[in-house]
């Protein structure tokens, strides 16, 4: 923008310049490259004329600079762009100097061409904080070198050797960013999503082969699903010999590549293989592209939440699965938040499984975090992170509430399935102690419950002591737990080997730790069962285990930590979650990285436990408070502000509180409303008017009309500015503040002196902190809010034209960046749990999603290699309804597509198959449904399904079989969801008339009742011949409609109609109409997600598939074929005159009978005889004649031709 | 209100006590309802509504507003705007009056972004309690994108005092009594009172006689604080008992008149940039803006305020900040919009 608008200014000028050329000019804008920037807030200075007062408003800006400085930190660099003092302006007015004035139109043009360019609708940029990873998709057909390139591209930014790439790979590629690096899958339906949450795409083409139908396909997917930035990379060059051959392929699909995007799209080329990789240098380059690169927001993304899920765990409560294998399973699905904030209650829709509402939201520490800002050139290797749980990589994980530790499948010698083939690999001498354990965890079958149970009965039978000795000792305990292995050892011969396994163990177990104990019973029971044998054994060491399975992979859930303090863990966790943020805050002195949370809130209990009494005390009261009715309370009941963790259930704490809460209640007023407001008091009036005029206060007092006095502007205005002000310093501290007055029915005034003490104690540095904290907030949005206005004023200042010239747009922006800092500046006033309830989960938040009751299969067919994409859906969009599209028929699909053929469509986060209509709208706004879609046209769709908001783009699939689907897209745009806009199609009745009166006649058979007739009273008819008429009524009984046999009824569906003319009884008439289509009420979600994922998914079939696969023929109404047109002649009778009529024609009317005669006349009889000049003559006429016969005669075949 | 409330979230909804209601308490309130949603179902495409008389449920399940013309067409633009002619009590003491609606509710709604033009109440004929006859057309003009957030906590100082009285089927000299007595109160505090008189006679009166006052405090910060009331036969007890007495005593207009520049006091003593009567429909305006962040103050919560929050909460998931402030007992909301576009339109 600045440059141009310079050059546009400068262009008429170009002739004053003394020295201009086209080299001296280019000369100096090499050299100027930093100053190019500076003529847009220049210009103007120069454009004054004036001298004097130029450097007046130079003066100005300067100190507006200065004054701003005590804003900022860091402005110079700033403030030596925005001012640079008018004499080096001259220069650089010089160095654009033009030398033809063609050149300078010809730039003038190009300028103002990049500032329409420039011209976006703006939109709000409402995310805060860190941005999630960038997802770079890489894709492209089989064997291109996909997940080579991501090998690479991890090992240039990491120094880490990836041996598979499974699922996103996240990594910090730089001090400001980071990447994500997905491959997609080579299906459809894997495209599809991968076309959803790609913010980069990269497509990979074979070089040596040309392009390959994938790519089109998935560029195809892109445009329609918000078009993310793409780039495409060349591989395989490495097999051109002729260095001429390869330049001309790489110009060729180059072109092609452009065509297909823009001019000008990056084309990467990796030449070859080096040791099995792509040549460093390459790497690094491409590195540089994507490091590089600026995405922009899109449409669909930023208004809807989602998730590419990077970890998946299954949570199903162990024992429910070996109950039922196939039972509905809980899962938690991991990853960054994008798009936008995602509220609480927000539907979530899996690609490939469904909607599913979440049961759990919780933000966890990011597990591959931002390197700190601190200002330093580069990444040091520490800070090269990389996280991918899914392919085997990063050894820690940090949950919710507990830590995992990865161990590599190498290490672990012991699963499961080596003992079934491998038979006995080790022998019980050698083997660990916790090999051992986790054989005796595989081979358990019950849950602690289920083993309590049966011991009771074992209680009278063979072993009555075991359960008896269970409570007295760990060791016991063990043993109980063998036993009942034992017991279960019946079908298997692994399981023998497991019996031996342990009773080699038992030899050990005398001087072993205890926490082995505590190992199998946790891990194999629920953790609310267990809390009661745990807590009979208590343990002496620190670290205990939790070891579960998954992916066939050994995984030890640490605990830190001794085992009360672990039960305490687990009460105070259920306790309400947000005070435990307190609980940090006030009593632990550790390090506020919320990385280790984990031990972090142990810690805090641990201390807490030590017997600490003032400050159990203290947390005590501070519980307390936050137990005080306020407003929101009063407003929102209690579930409101419970826990930050929602999934907690938390009936205890609930008890406890609402025992308190009779004691907190405001006076009066609060009364009222909690009467008004609860379900109990149906009866009062829905009415928001909230006048109580009886109980007014009487307005002549004088004190009472002076109480008041301010609120007028008759009044003190001093006074009531005072009163804002006021309004805003107290506003802001109080959030805990109790409004109204309250009245504590047993200890009173001393519970809230005492309160008000703890409060002075406690937060007493938290305070400082806030307001410390809150004051940089606010100048920190004040120093944006003046950014924001300040480019502005200075254009404002210097020059009315400029600001004329752009600044609706100008102002446009700036309204959106003021929008956008008085958010965040609001936002970041609440506290944490506050925010959370307003405004959601912020976007680049690391989120562990709990969904419960998802099929098994989702767990059972988890396909690390197909990401999983997890959507909200945004108000009204799980809503199902009628859609109409605009679709357009792919120009590769070969076939036309058919009505209500079914089709995949995917539109929004959703795939689903539904049966369309297709339609196109007449000129008079009616739309007719067409069988087939137009070979080369537009026209619209509509179709059943979820409703999407309108400008969303639409992909549909016909089939989603691999080999196929190459040219079988479809493209749409959803335009509307409309109810009315029905789709109409022409309707032809016909009927016959059975009785002609003379322009009357009663048509048959094109009714079936007298109903509709009525319908259609006054409908226009006609005939073939072409006579037209109109429906009147049905016919009645006198006017011929009679009933064969008297005793009947009138027969129902014989129309009375009138025409223009008698009609004949061989006539046909028809009557036009349109009728109404129904849409057929058909979607069905693709559940992809729940089937291996090389299977085919198979929805509802086409017609022609059903009857192929049935051998049917294609039904054939033998009416519609063509048929030779055969046409009697038609043979009239001679015209018969009667007599009377003869006798009263004229003569020459007269029919004549003329009598035969013998004889011919003598006329016709006698012979001419000619004379030789009489023959000559006449034999010249007739060859004139014929001549002039043959002329005509070639003339009208000519004119004919 | 409410149905709009319920429109938005677009899901299926159940209510309860919708004939119930109507019988024990006010008689016709559940058939007021019921007309309500007929409307919106009218206007609804594709929704549903069922009503089950038995257990006083009403199941209604609406899909998306489409742009209907209810009644006349007056103006040549109504492809831009949504108009209906509403029929019934136009005023009474209980419900915000139309003169309220149109001077105090319109320029709320003109705040959030709500296009000025096109917005519109126009009342062709009063009707007062029980048997109503008024008329009004309403037409609102269709909001392009979304809503704009506000910010709006200052509710600055009283400028200028307006009202309308109005009066059918009685003499007009009621309405100057009226005007007489709430200028008394005024007139110590602000000069710059005017208040209008809108005497109906014939057709234009309704059917049944009353009177009343609404009156308006413009505030220097661009607040409207209105308050309003009606006087007529039906104010008290039930309709039978209304006729057995016959002849009961009302308000004289004096009294009403000192009692309604009262309540405006009162209110503008209460504080707040809105009165008690508009806090739900301020709730309601926040909670449908894109998500920004709009924080108003208000005076002293009302119940139906309280009600439209936890609605709000329910169907649409945003949640209000509380700031109360003890020196002016006003309380400041702050909430993030829900982001609500408008959907049903068509694009082409």
């Amino acid at each position: 923008m600045a440059i141009d608008s310079g050059s546009q200014e400068q262009s008429h000028k170009s002739h004053r310049s003394p020295h201009s050329g086209a080299k001296s000019n280019k000369k100096k804008n090499k050299g100027d490259d930093q100053k190019q920037h500076n003529p847009k807030e220049l210009v103007p200075i120069s454009h004054t004329g004036d001298r004097d007062t130029a450097s007046g408003l130079w003066e100005r800006c300067r100190s507006i600079a200065l004054d701003r400085q005590l804003h900022r930190g860091s402005l110079q660099v700033y403030i030596f762009f925005s001012f640079v003092p008018p004499k080096i302006n001259i220069t650089i007015n010089e160095a654009f100097a033009f030398s033809s004035s063609v050149k300078a139109k010809r730039l003038q043009s190009r300028a103002s061409e990049k500032e329409q360019r420039r011209l976006h609708v703006p939109t709000i940029d409402r995310t805060t904080g860190e941005p999630a990873p960038y997802v770079v998709v890489v894709q492209g057909p089989p064997q291109v070198g996909k997940s080579l390139l991501i090998k690479c591209l991890v090992k240039h930014y990491t120094k880490h050797n990836l041996p598979d790439v499974r699922g996103p790979i996240t990594i910090v590629s730089g001090k400001q960013r980071r990447v994500q690096f997905v491959e997609c899958p080579n299906d459809i339906n894997g495209m599809i999503d991968a076309a959803k949450f790609a913010d980069l795409a990269l497509l990979l083409i074979d070089g040596s082969y040309g392009f390959e139908m994938e790519t089109f396909e998935f560029l195809n997917i892109l445009q329609k699903h918000g078009f993310p930035k793409i780039m495409g990379v060349l591989t395989h060059l490495d097999k051109f010999k002729d260095v001429k051959k390869l330049k001309k392929t790489k110009q060729r699909l180059k072109h092609r590549f452009w065509t297909e995007i823009y001019d000008g799209a990056k084309l990467f080329y990796l030449s070859g293989l080096i040791h099995g990789k792509y040549p460093k240098r390459e790497v690094h380059n491409l590195a540089r592209f994507i490091s590089v690169m600026k995405f922009h927001p899109l449409s669909w993304r930023v208004n809807h939440p989602y998730i590419l899920v990077d970890r998946f765990e299954d949570v199903t409560p162990p024992e429910r699965v070996h109950m039922n294998n196939k039972c509905n399973r809980n899962v938690t699905l991991y990853g960054y938040l994008r798009g936008c904030n995602l509220r609480k209650g927000t539907k979530v829709h899996i690609a490939g499984v469904g909607d599913y509402s979440l049961a759990g939201i919780t933000s966890l520490a990011d597990p591959c975090p931002l390197p700190s800002a601190a200002k330093k050139k580069g990444l040091r290797d520490k800070e090269k992170l990389f996280y991918a749980p899914m392919s085997g990589l990063g050894d820690l994980l940090y949950d919710k509430d507990a830590v995992y530790i990865n161990i590599n499948d190498h290490f672990v010698q012991f699963s499961k399935i080596d003992d079934e083939n491998g038979g006995v690999p080790h022998k019980g001498k050698d083997s660990d102690v916790g090999e051992v354990l986790v054989k005796s965890l595989q081979n358990t079958k019950y849950s602690v419950d289920e083993k309590l149970e049966k011991s009771f009965i074992t209680l009278f039978g063979k072993k009555p002591d075991s359960l008896l000795q269970a409570p007295n000792g760990q060791e016991d305990a063990h043993k109980f737990i063998n036993q009942i292995n034992d017991e279960e050892t019946d079908d298997s011969d692994e399981e023998s080997d497991a019996e031996e396994l342990d009773g080699s163990e038992i030899s050990d177990e005398d001087n072993l730790p205890d926490d082995p104990t505590t190992k199998i019973l946790d891990s194999d029971s629920d953790e609310e069962n267990n809390d009661a044998l745990e807590e009979q054994c208590s343990s002496k060491n620190n670290l205990t285990e939790h070891i579960e399975f998954h992916d066939g992979r050994m995984r030890r859930k640490a605990f830190f930590g001794d085992d009360s303090d672990h039960d305490h863990l687990k009460d105070s966790v259920e306790d309400d979650g947000s005070e435990d943020d307190d609980l940090d805050d006030g009593s632990s002195s550790h390090s506020d990285s919320s990385e280790d949370g984990e031990d972090h809130r142990i810690d805090g209990l641990t201390e807490g436990e030590m017997g600490n009494a003032s400050k159990w005390k203290a947390s005590l009261a501070e519980r307390m408070m936050r137990q005080t009715v306020n407003l929101e309370q009063l407003v929102y009941g209690k579930s409101g502000t419970m826990a930050s963790t929602s999934n907690e259930a938390q009936a205890s704490s609930d008890d406890e509180q609402s025992g308190d809460d009779e004691f907190f209640k405001p006076k009066g007023e609060g009364n009222k409303k909690l009467g008004g407001v609860d379900g109990g008091n149906v009866d009062i009036d829905d009415c928001s008017k909230f006048t109580n005029l009886s109980s007014l206060k009487n307005w002549k007092t004088e004190e009472l009309i002076e109480s008041i006095r301010d609120r007028f502007v008759t009044g003190d205005w001093s006074k009531a500015a005072r009163r804002g002000q006021q309004l805003e310093a107290t506003g802001d501290d109080d959030d805990d503040a109790v409004f109204g007055e309250f009245e504590d029915l047993e200890t009173g005034e001393k519970y809230d002196g005492d309160l008000k003490g703890n409060n002075g104690d406690d937060e007493t540095h938290k305070d400082d902190d806030t307001e410390i904290e809150e004051r940089r907030l606010k100048k920190l949005a004040l120093r944006a809010k003046f950014d924001t206005q300040y480019p502005s004023l200075l254009i404002l200042i210097l020059d009315p034209l400029c600001q004329a010239d752009e600044g609706f747009f100008d102002k446009l922006k700036e309204e959106i960046e003021l929008r956008k800092q008085i958010n965040i500046a609001e936002l970041n006033k609440l506290d944490e749990a506050t925010r959370l309830e307003v405004e959601g989960y912020r976007t680049g938040t690391y989120l562990r999603l709990e969904i419960h009751d998802v099929p098994f299969e989702m767990v059972e067919y988890f396909d690390p290699y197909h990401p999983v994409l997890v959507g909200g859906i945004g108000l009204g969009e799980e809503n199902v309804g009628y859609m109409q599209v605009r679709l357009k028929r792919h120009r590769w699909h070969k076939k036309v597509l058919k009505t209500r053929d079914p089709i995949i469509v995917s539109i929004g986060w959703r795939r689903y198959q539904t049966t369309p209509v297709y339609a196109i709208e007449d000129i008079n706004g009616r739309h007719r449904m067409l069988k087939y879609t137009p070979e080369h046209m537009h026209c619209l769709a509509m179709f059943w399904g979820p409703l999407a908001p309108p400008r969303t783009g639409v992909v549909a699939v016909q089939n989603l079989s691999n080999n196929q689907h190459l040219g079988s897209q479809q493209t749409a745009e959803v335009l509307e969801f409309n109810h009315a806009a029905r789709i109409a199609k022409k309707i032809k009745l016909v009927g016959y008339p059975c009785k002609i009166f003379k322009k009357t006649a009663l048509i048959k058979d094109m009714f079936t009742s007298d109903l509709e007739i009525a319908r259609f009273e006054g409908a226009a008819i006609r005939t073939v011949s072409g006579i037209r008429g109109q429906v009147k009524k049905a016919a009645k009984e006198e006017i011929g409609n009679q009933p064969k046999k008297k005793g009947g009824h009138p027969k129902e569906g014989i129309a009375r109609c009138t025409f223009e003319d008698r009609i004949l009884m061989s006539d046909i008439v028809f009557l036009r109409a349109w009728t109404q289509v129904e849409v057929p009420r058909f979607y069905n979600p693709l559940t992809t997600a729940l089937q291996p994922r090389d299977k085919t998914w198979q929805g509802m079939k086409t017609v022609a598939e059903l009857r192929r696969d049935h051998n049917l023929p294609v039904p054939v109404n033998k009416d519609s074929l063509y048929k030779p047109i055969e046409r009697k002649t038609r043979k009239f009778n001679p015209l018969v005159i009667p007599k009377s009529l003869q006798a009263a024609l004229p003569f020459a009317s007269k029919p004549k009978n003329i009598p035969s005669r013998r004889r011919p006349l003598l006329e016709n009889r006698r012979a001419v005889v000619m004379e030789p000049h009489e023959r000559k003559v006449h034999a010249l006429v007739q060859h004139l004649q014929l001549i002039r016969h043959e002329k005509v005669h070639s003339f009208k075949r000519c004119f004919k031709s | 209100m409410l149905a709009k409330c319920r429109e938005v979230g677009c899901g299926p909804v159940a209510m309860w006590g919708g004939e119930e209601r109507g019988g024990s308490g006010r008689d016709g309130r559940g058939g007021i309802c019921c007309r309500i949603i007929e409307v919106v179902v009218f206007a609804d495409n594709g929704g549903e509504l069922g009503v089950e008389k038995m257990f006083g449920v009403l199941k209604f399940r609406a899909l998306c507003l489409q742009r209907t013309v209810v009644g006349r067409d007056l103006s040549m633009s109504n492809r831009y705007r949504y108009s209906l002619l509403l029929s019934g009590i136009t005023n009474d003491s209980r419900d915000p009056s139309v003169d309220t609606f149109r001077s105090a509710t319109l320029p709320i709604l003109k705040r959030f972004g709500v296009p000025s033009e096109g917005l519109e109440l126009k009342i062709e004929s009063r009707g007062a309690p029980p048997h109503g006859g008024g008329e009004v057309l309403l037409s609102v003009p269709i909001v392009k994108n979304s809503l704009s957030a506000v910010n709006w906590t200052d509710e600055g100082m009283v400028k200028r005092i307006r009202g309308f009285t109005f009066s059918t089927r009685v003499s007009s000299q009621f309405e100057n009594t009226m005007i007489h007595a709430a200028r008394g109160i005024f007139n110590r505090l602000l000069p710059d009172v005017h208040i209008f008189t809108d005497h109906k006679a014939g057709l234009q009166a309704g059917k049944s006689p009353g009177y009343g006052i609404s009156l308006v405090a413009e505030t220097t910060t661009g607040c409207f604080i209105s308050v309003n009331t009606a006087v007529s036969y039906a104010q008290g007890g039930e309709e039978g008992a209304i006729e057995e007495t016959d002849k009961k005593e009302l308000m004289p207009p004096e009294e009403v008149g000192e009692q309604i520049a009262s309540g405006l006091l009162g209110e503008i003593e209460q504080g707040g940039v809105v009165d008690s009567t508009h806090q739900g429909l301020l709730f309601l305006l926040c909670a449908l803006c894109p998500p920004d962040v709009s924080s108003i103050r208000v005076g002293k919560l009302s119940p139906y305020g309280i009600e439209t929050l936890k609605n709000i909460i329910d169907f649409l998931g945003v949640k209000f900040v509380f700031e109360p402030d003890q020196s002016t007992g006003t309380v400041k909301l702050t909430s993030q919009g829900c982001g609500l576009q408008n959907f049903s339109r068509k694009f082409s």
